[in-house]
């Protein structure tokens, strides 16, 4: 473990009191609804474009009216070769405009070539003119939208030939050149570790912390000879040591950490247990390390 | 700058990702791709299954799988998505011409039906939903007794409720009209200048039997 895990940096967590939340589902909408006071609330902004009305999107929009909320998406392609869909851009931009997001983000990856699409997300060669590409592209999805995006790290499976710099200094790179922020997700930190055998730890530190603006935490599948990023389990225990550091390596602000969670039938007393129990990991770890380095 | 290897590489990868029926070849490992981990690009294709074939088959087309089987409904859309290969940019939308693809390219007594159904199931998809057809955006549509009736069947059954019916594609423009900020009865009696207690019983059983 690097220095970050000291007592002092432990300290540090207590000044980032995050925002913690989860990942809105349908499925959640009534008993949200019912809630007193809601946990930060992540939209999957693709799932209500293309949406003039309709139960989802008034729903959706009722409760956030009550608190803040953040639109994640997964179909930007902003590392992919096609044109940048216009379509595309003119929904994202009319729900940024109706929800007002703290944070709007999409993933550092490609899902489509040749107008087929795969509705995955599909790894970027971390090669210098990819660098270039996609931080023009970000560029012009900035403008577009008249703000700031976040990319997430993605999970990743596949990997190139001539990879020319790790993952964190690719998005350092990428940072500097084009001003996007970054959606740290310390489980796809953890999956890519175990996948292309690299220390996620020591892999954080590349990353440009400063511009972190959202952070996601979540469970895998191990599936042998690699993991899965599936949001169906608990967070593990090495990946919620990476959100610790992550949160002690942080400036002294207040960010979003949200809980991904996509077990097709879980209710939200369960997702909210989830989300208690990566708080309690978090939180009762600083306690007793605070005792043992008074 | 991205040379036209990057492209073509980028072509080669989605055309794995999304192959239905492994064509020859398909198991090559792509020049680009790291050895080490090129077979690896099977995962993407596993969850690109998973996630277009069985799930919106299992999800958006769960009635359909309940009266036909789900590996049936799962089948037609894999030979969809093998002819058609998906280029929507919702998901949901990629099953748009599956209900006309099954009468074109099916045979037998009951493909009318299953094609109908699978309309009937991705129109109740989309009202609950709330994903509004470009055909029903027109502000003129909203009157009608159609209409007044799909409000008063709402307003009868509720969304939750009617989850469990099959639902005509005219009920979407009353579900995006009563969802815009109105509450439900509010839209009626606007739509219709009628409170919902002068609805009339005798129209509401007969609409649901037209539409049941």
């Amino acid at each position: 473990m690097p220095e970050a895990s000291s007592s002092s940096a432990i300290r540090k967590v207590s000044r980032n009191l995050a925002k913690w939340g989860i990942g809105l589902r349908p499925q959640y909408f009534s008993a949200l609804e019912a809630c007193d006071s809601l946990p930060m609330l992540e939209i999957m902004s693709d799932n209500l474009m293309f949406h003039e009305g309709g139960p989802a999107l008034a729903r959706t929009l009722a409760l956030a009216e009550r608190g803040p909320v953040l639109l994640h998406g997964v179909g930007l392609d902003i590392g992919g070769c096609d044109p940048l869909d216009e379509t595309y851009l003119n929904e994202l931009s009319r729900l940024i405009t109706l929800f007002q997001p703290a944070v709007v983000s999409d993933h550092l990856c490609f899902t489509r070539s040749g107008g087929r699409s795969t509705y995955e997300l599909l790894p970027i060669p971390r090669h210098r003119r990819y660098l270039q590409h996609i931080s023009e592209r970000i560029t012009r999805v900035q403008e577009n939208l008249g703000r700031r995006i976040c990319l997430e790290n993605p999970s990743a499976y596949t990997s190139y030939v001539g990879d020319e710099m790790s993952e964190g200094e690719f998005f350092s790179e990428l940072v500097a050149r084009s001003g996007c922020g970054v959606l740290l997700d310390v489980n796809n930190l953890y999956v890519n570790s175990y996948n292309f055998n690299f220390d996620a730890a020591h892999e954080l530190l590349k990353f440009p912390i400063e511009y972190i603006e959202q952070v996601h935490v979540a469970g895998y599948t191990d599936c042998g000879s690699y993991l899965f990023d599936t949001h169906d389990k608990s967070p593990a225990p090495n990946v919620l040591n990476l959100l610790r550091l992550t949160l002690a390596a942080l400036p002294a602000v207040s960010l979003p950490v949200i809980l991904e969670w996509d077990q097709q039938d879980a209710n939200l007393e369960q997702v909210l247990g989830e989300l208690t129990k990566v708080q309690k990991a978090i939180f009762l770890r600083r306690e007793d390390e605070s005792h043992a380095h008074p | 700058m991205l040379t036209p290897d990057d492209i073509n590489l980028q072509r080669a990868i989605v055309e794995q990702v999304i192959a239905i029926r492994p064509r020859p070849g398909i198991k090559e490992t792509l020049a680009g791709l790291h050895p080490h981990y090129a077979s690896r690009i099977g995962v993407y294709h596993d969850s690109f299954l998973g996630r277009a074939v069985s799930s919106l088959a299992e999800v958006v087309l769960a009635p359909v799988c309940a009266d036909y089987g789900p590996e049936l409904i799962k089948e037609l859309v894999a030979r969809y998505f093998a002819n058609l290969p998906p280029s929507s940019l919702c998901i949901v939308r990629a099953l748009d011409g599956l209900a006309s693809f099954i009468r074109e390219k099916s045979e037998g007594e009951s493909v009318g039906d299953l094609a109908d159904a699978i309309e009937v199931s991705l129109a109740r998809w989309h009202l609950l939903h709330g994903v509004d057809p470009p055909s029903q955006r027109r502000p003129g549509h909203l009157a009608g007794p159609a209409v007044f009736s799909a409000g008063v069947l709402m307003i009868k059954i509720k969304f939750d409720t009617i989850a469990a019916f099959n639902v005509p594609r005219s009920l979407h423009t009353i579900a995006r009209l009563l969802t815009q900020g109105n509450s439900i009865e509010q839209v009626i009696k606007n739509l219709n200048d009628q409170d919902i207690a002068d609805c009339d019983e005798e129209e509401l059983a007969g609409f649901l039997c037209l539409i049941f």
